[in-house]
Order: C-alpha cells, then structure tokens, then sequence
C-alpha cells in the first residue's frame, strides 16, 4: 500500500470525521438548494456555502496532515515527509472539481463561456482550500486560534458581501481566479515540500483539529501549556488557596464537607486568581453582547451556551483519579454541591448582564447600517432560565459522554437550539427544568453506586 | 495458613468489560504485614484487580472487602489506611508540586511532613515546579510521594517504577522496604520489572488472562522449581533418567540440563547418587519461572 493510499484510509477510518461529513453533506445540499430555488446571477447565491466549507475542508486536510507529521514514527518512515503536498492537492482538486460542476447550472452563459466559468470556480474553490490550510499551518497547528482567525476573517467578508465578490470573480474575471488558484497552489507545494515542517512538527504538544476528541493530544498539549506559562497563567493567589486550605483543613475528618471544600478548591481556585482573565472575559462578553443585543435579543442565547459547552470539559470530582480518600458517597456529594454552585453563579451572572441591557436599551443609541436603523434589544427575561436547563444537560453528557467531549458539545448545541425553538410558557419550562435536574441526579447516583469511576468500562 | 482476618479477601470475583473477560472467578486473600507481587503480561487483568480492591471499579459477580468492608462501600476512614499509585493516574497539572502537596495531605490527619521532606530531598523533587511541566519519571516519583505520605496500612502500587531511571527505582524500593519495617503494612506492586520486584516480595501473584495461575510464598516458589545439572562421570548417561515432574529436558550422551518442580533437593540428589553422575542443583530466577508458569 502506498503511503498516499494509507492517508487516504483516514477518510473513513477516523470516525471524527464522520460529523464533518454530515456538516459538508449539508453545506452541499444547502448550496444545491440555494441555487434551485432561485438561479439568478451576481447575487453571491453559487458561493457562500461554498466559501464556508472550503475554508473547513482546508483546515481539516491540513489538520489531518498535521496530526500525522505529528506521530514520532511518522517521522522516520521513507518519504512520509513529504506525502502531506499530495494528499492536499488531491483533496483540493478532486472536492474543488466537483462543487465547481455546479456552475454548469449558472445562468446567463453562452457555451463557450460555461467550461471557462467552472474552470475559474474550479480554481477560487482551489484558493479558499488552501486559504483554509494555510490558516492552520500560519498558526503552526494550534486549530483554535485557526478556526478562530478563519470565522472572524469570514465573519467580515460577510459584511462586505464576500461571496458576491468572489462570484463575480470567477465569472467575469476568470483569469484573475486561475492565477490566484495556480499561485496559491505552487506556494502551498512549495512550503509542504519543505523538510522543516517534519521536523517542526514531530511529537510537537498540538491542539489538533480533532483534539477535543483525543484526551490523550489535549492532555499533552496541557501540560506544554503550563510548562511553557505556569507562572502567568496558572498562578493560584495566595489569599485563594488559604481560603480554600483553611476550611479544607478545618472540616472534621472523613466528613463530606471536606471533600466539598476540596472539589470547590479545585476548580475555583485557578479562575478566583486571574484578575486579569476576569477583565478579558468580561470585555469579551459586553462586546459580544453588544453585538448580539443589536444583532437581534434572541441571539444573545449564544452567550449563554457558552457555560454550557464549558461545562462539557470540566473535570468534575466524579472521575476523579488523584486518589484521595473520599468513597463514592464523597463523590456524590462533592459533585453535586459543585455542580450546584456553578449553576447558581452562571444563573446569577446571566440575571445581571439582562438587568443591565433593560436600562441599556432605552439609552443605547439606533445605529444606521446599509440604510436600515439598527436598535439595542434587551436580553428577554425567558433566556435567564437557561442556565438552569443547559447546565444539568451538559453536566449529564460530561458524565455519560466522558471521553467524548465534542459529541457532548454538538448535543448541548443542539439541545439549546431545540429548547429555544420549544420553550413556551412558564409552567412548561419549570416542568423541563426539573426533569433535567431529576436526569442528572439519577445519572450522577448511577454512576456513584454501579459504575466504573475509572475508565469507561 | 495465617490465623487472623485478611485485610483483603477476593471471592469469585469476575468483571467483564463487553466481550471482554478481564477477571475470571478470582479468589484472593491478603494478610497484613506481606509485599506482594503481582505478576502478569499486559491485559492480565492485574489493574482491574486493584481497582477492585479499591472500589474504583465494581465486580460483575463475586465479593471484594477491603479492611472488613465491600470495597464498593469503603468511606473515607478505611480510604484513608490505603495509598494508591495509578497506572494512568492525572494529578492535578495546573498546581506546584509544593501546593499539590499541600492539597492532598490536608485529607490525611496522619501526613508525615518529616517523610515528605526527606522523600524531596532524596529524590530531588522540586517543590516549585509545576506538575504540568514534570517528566513521566518526576511525575511518578510524586504520585508516589502523595500515596506514601500519609504511611498508609495498604500501599497499591500499579506500575509505580516503570518511568523511574535505575538509580530512583533502586531508592524507591529501599523506601519500600523502609516502610514495611517494624509495621504491620502490606505493600501490592504490580509490575512488569521481575528483576525490581523480587528484591522486596515475599509473595507472588501470577496472573494471566483474568486468572491467577499461581498464589504462593516466594520462598516457596524459588524452592518449588530448580535446574538440575547432570555431568556423567564416565562414559555416558542412562537413557532413562530417573527424575519425575521434569518440565524441560536438554541433553547429549554425557551430560543434561534438566528444569524440575515440586521436589525436593535431597530427592533430587540422592536420586544423582544413584546414577554416579556429577549433579548440581540450581535455583531459578524469577523471570524463568514466571515464562515456567504463565509461559
């Protein structure tokens, strides 16, 4: 088997991708939808599904590629170094060709003019794939800050009507397209031929593109982190740590208090000590609800997802390994009061940021944007309950989907998304909300009194 | 048989993980005051065992108790009389190692601060190191250290020296044998490192796929099996040696190598007499009768 045909077994073999596939099948029926529904040209309708999974299957391919020069015995094995440049142009050409077919559909063309057309799609499509990779390969292979960069220089296009500029590119200047396709294509062969990526990226600490799937990658990426930060970023107040060491102490021996105080400890200490994150997260959150507030007052239900898909990745006292001397009723118990407290902080939290957009709305000023006035909605008051169900969702998907933190994370999207579609009136709410806490203790008590609490046997 | 009650008794115990039989009816009983090893290939089931001591895992059938009680029920009291070395063990990355410290001996009213500073200085740990930035070796070293600390009654040790170079293997099991001193603890180790283990056991486990295949004193396991060096005076051996229970036989006209278990040295030379051979009795080495028993 060539080295080619192995990477290519990847497709099927890593089942991450398998939800990548689903994404990609419905970016292309969306696109195929678009179209049919309404074929009209110079409206950006051919490419903005187009743009988005380009850049996607860029930074995947590229990410995949990673991931393998990433494996020490990659490194060692005879031409796998430079397999990465082949297995990317064929990735590229092959999805580029066949999304471009749908420029056949384009109208307004005469016969001549259709292969030019779908050979300048052919290569644009070429150039956001390699946008995509170069993005991951720019951030040396650390996917957040890719995707991260990726969607914000999205997100802008999209203000500026991106998509409307790149299908006039590749139908009325078609050459510009092909250039740019063959250009960024030579550079990208170019810099993956290089043996210095091999080298660079050989058993380097990654936070891959599929990290969140492999606990084994985000653990070593972790410690690299705290090796290469640990004084200014995981410096622990000395103030915090005798709070939480006193009353550690302090509580009567064997008791469960001691336990809770040590899993509070824990998981506050860290954040209670950076200030500084505080201020960066709150400026975070005040643009970003800015944003939202004048976007539409229903989109500020992302900001409180946010506690949710965090919740998913929280160690909690459950699964602990560090063996201290706590049974599983101290297990229980210490997670339940951390659970608890999480909610009631992020619950009080949401009440805040709502009571302050209600006074904010009558003082914030309307903004004109493309000739429409655009005006600040309150947070609506049905979001602040929920805190209350996300977070007993996700908190019973971290401890049924343990090891499998991004299927938890899509779940508490897509648990979000249809409790927002859902949620009607009071009584139906507090109805849910008790049922999801009723879920979680059952599911917590479960696996306290007959599960495995190491491993997922 | 020892008179009083185990601290640990296994009964029939089983766990199956899907299709998979990682414990089949294993029966176990562990007295105070003994260093067992506990021997066996990779998936032996020598960790899911342990596990079971300690009630991180449940059995699908059969019994464990643990100092008197069901090891699924164990609290913090009969907790606190065990320290635990974890083969896939995560400490707490984000911490020192000095605040790590800290955290964990403020559950053990017992923490013995003179041991962990003579333990710090003699494996040279760095108290303001970040656990995160540890070596594999460091971070062993400290799991260790947090597992001992307290002086538990019951130390389990899964894999402990595997990461250890030669010279912290060689003081971590003098610690062991330290701390087993004068005191009624019992130490379980599991490893795949023969040659450190049997410095310090006094009795062996050998597991092999969920089954322990042999439960015996090591004493008695070094007596049980010898070598037999067989050299013909003149001419040539007798084509039927007369040994019973020869496990492995090597042999020419004049001389023979012969692997034996269950008898005893006296037998086996009076036995020589009578062939008016050259015979020389040999004991075995641990990893020879390991490869003999789950070979």
């Amino acid at each position: 088997m060539s080295i080619l045909t192995a990477n290519l077994r990847h497709f099927y073999q890593r089942r991450g991708l398998w939800l990548f596939y689903a994404f990609f099948g419905f970016l292309i029926f969306a696109s195929i939808q678009t179209v049919a529904a309404n074929r009209k040209a110079g409206q950006g309708r051919f490419v903005p599904f187009a743009i988005l999974m380009f850049v996607l299957t860029g930074l995947t391919a590229a990410s995949m590629q990673i991931e393998i020069l990433n494996k020490p015995f990659a490194y060692c094995l005879p031409g796998h170094r430079r397999v990465a440049r082949y297995f990317m142009l064929l990735i590229g050409i092959l999805l580029s060709l066949l999304y471009s077919l749908l420029f056949l559909e384009y109208p307004g063309l005469d016969s001549w003019q259709l292969p030019l057309v779908v050979l300048s799609a052919l290569f644009t499509f070429l150039t956001l794939y390699w946008f995509g990779a170069g993005m991951l390969f720019l951030t040396h292979g650390q996917a957040h800050w890719a995707v991260n960069l990726a969607l914000w220089i999205l997100f802008v296009g999209a203000f500026f009507k991106l998509h409307i500029v790149i299908e006039n590119m590749i139908t009325k200047w078609p050459l510009i397209s092909v250039v740019s396709g063959i250009l960024s294509s030579i550079i990208a062969w170019v810099s993956l031929g290089d043996e210095r990526i091999a080298r660079r990226y050989c058993d380097k600490p990654l936070f891959a593109f599929f990290g969140l799937v492999n606990r084994n990658s985000q653990r070593k990426w972790d410690r690299a982190r705290i090796a290469a930060k640990g004084d200014r970023e995981f410096r622990i107040n000395p103030r915090v740590e005798e709070f939480f060491l006193l009353r550690l102490r302090r509580s009567k021996c064997a008791s469960v208090g001691k336990y809770i105080w040590g899993s509070l400890y824990l998981v506050f200490a860290l954040p209670l000590s950076q200030g500084r994150l505080w201020l960066f997260w709150i400026l975070c959150i005040l643009v970003t609800l800015c944003l939202l507030c004048y976007a539409s007052g229903g989109g500020t239900i992302i900001l409180f997802l946010i506690p949710g898909l965090m919740a998913i990745h929280l160690r909690l006292p459950v699964y602990s390994t560090l063996l201290i001397s706590g049974g599983r009723k101290e297990r229980f118990f210490s997670t339940m009061v951390l659970v608890i407290t999480i909610t009631v902080l992020v619950t009080a939290v949401a009440a805040t940021i709502a009571a302050v957009t209600i006074p904010m709305a009558s003082i914030m000023p309307e903004i004109p944007l493309r000739g429409i006035n655009v005006s600040f909605h309150a947070v609506r008051l049905q979001q602040l309950f929920i805190p209350l169900l996300i977070l007993p969702i996700a908190f019973t998907l971290n401890l049924v989907l343990q090891r499998k933190a991004i299927f938890g994370m899509l779940s508490v999207i897509l648990s979000s998304m249809l409790l927002s579609t859902v949620i009607m009136n009071s009584v139906f709410l507090t109805i849910m909300i008790v049922f999801c806490w009723i879920t979680f203790v059952g599911v917590l008590n479960h696996i306290c009194s007959k599960s495995p609490l190491v491993g997922r046997g | 048989m020892n008179s009083e009650e185990p601290i640990i008794q296994i009964r029939n115990l089983c766990k199956r993980f899907g299709k998979t039989t990682a414990l089949d009816h294993v029966d176990l009983q562990i007295f105070a005051g003994s260093i067992i090893g506990l021997l066996g290939a990779n998936g032996a089931g020598k960790s899911t065992l342990l596990r079971h001591i300690i009630g991180l895992y449940l059995p699908d059938e059969g019994h464990v108790v643990t100092f008197g009680r069901e090891a699924a029920k164990l609290g913090p009291r009969e907790l606190a009389r065990i320290g635990y070395v974890h083969q896939e063990g995560e400490l707490l990355d984000w911490m020192k190692v000095g605040q790590i410290l800290c955290y964990v001996a403020a559950y053990y009213p017992n923490w013995n601060s003179d041991l962990e500073s003579r333990y710090i200085a003699e494996f040279e740990i760095s108290t303001e190191a970040r656990v995160g930035s540890l070596s594999p070796g460091e971070r062993q070293k400290l799991a260790i250290l947090l597992a001992i600390g307290f002086e538990p009654e019951l130390l389990i040790l899964d894999e402990p020296a595997s990461a250890l170079d030669p010279i912290a293997r060689a003081n971590f099991l003098d610690l062991l044998l330290e701390l087993i001193q004068g005191e009624r603890r019992t130490i379980i180790i599991s490893s795949h490192i023969l040659s450190d283990v049997e410095k310090v056991m006094d009795r062996t486990v050998i597991m092999k796929k969920g089954r322990i295949l042999c439960d015996s004193g090591f004493d008695d396991l070094l007596e049980k099996y010898c070598r037999v060096h067989i050299n013909a005076v003149s001419g040539k051996l007798p084509a039927q040696l007369p040994f019973d229970n020869i496990i492995k036989s090597q042999r020419n006209d004049g001389q023979a190598i012969l692997t034996i278990h269950d008898t005893p040295r006296e037998v086996l030379e009076r036995q020589g007499e009578s062939l008016k051979c050259k015979i020389e009795v040999q004991p075995l080495s641990l990893e020879e009768i390991y490869r003999i028993v789950a070979g």
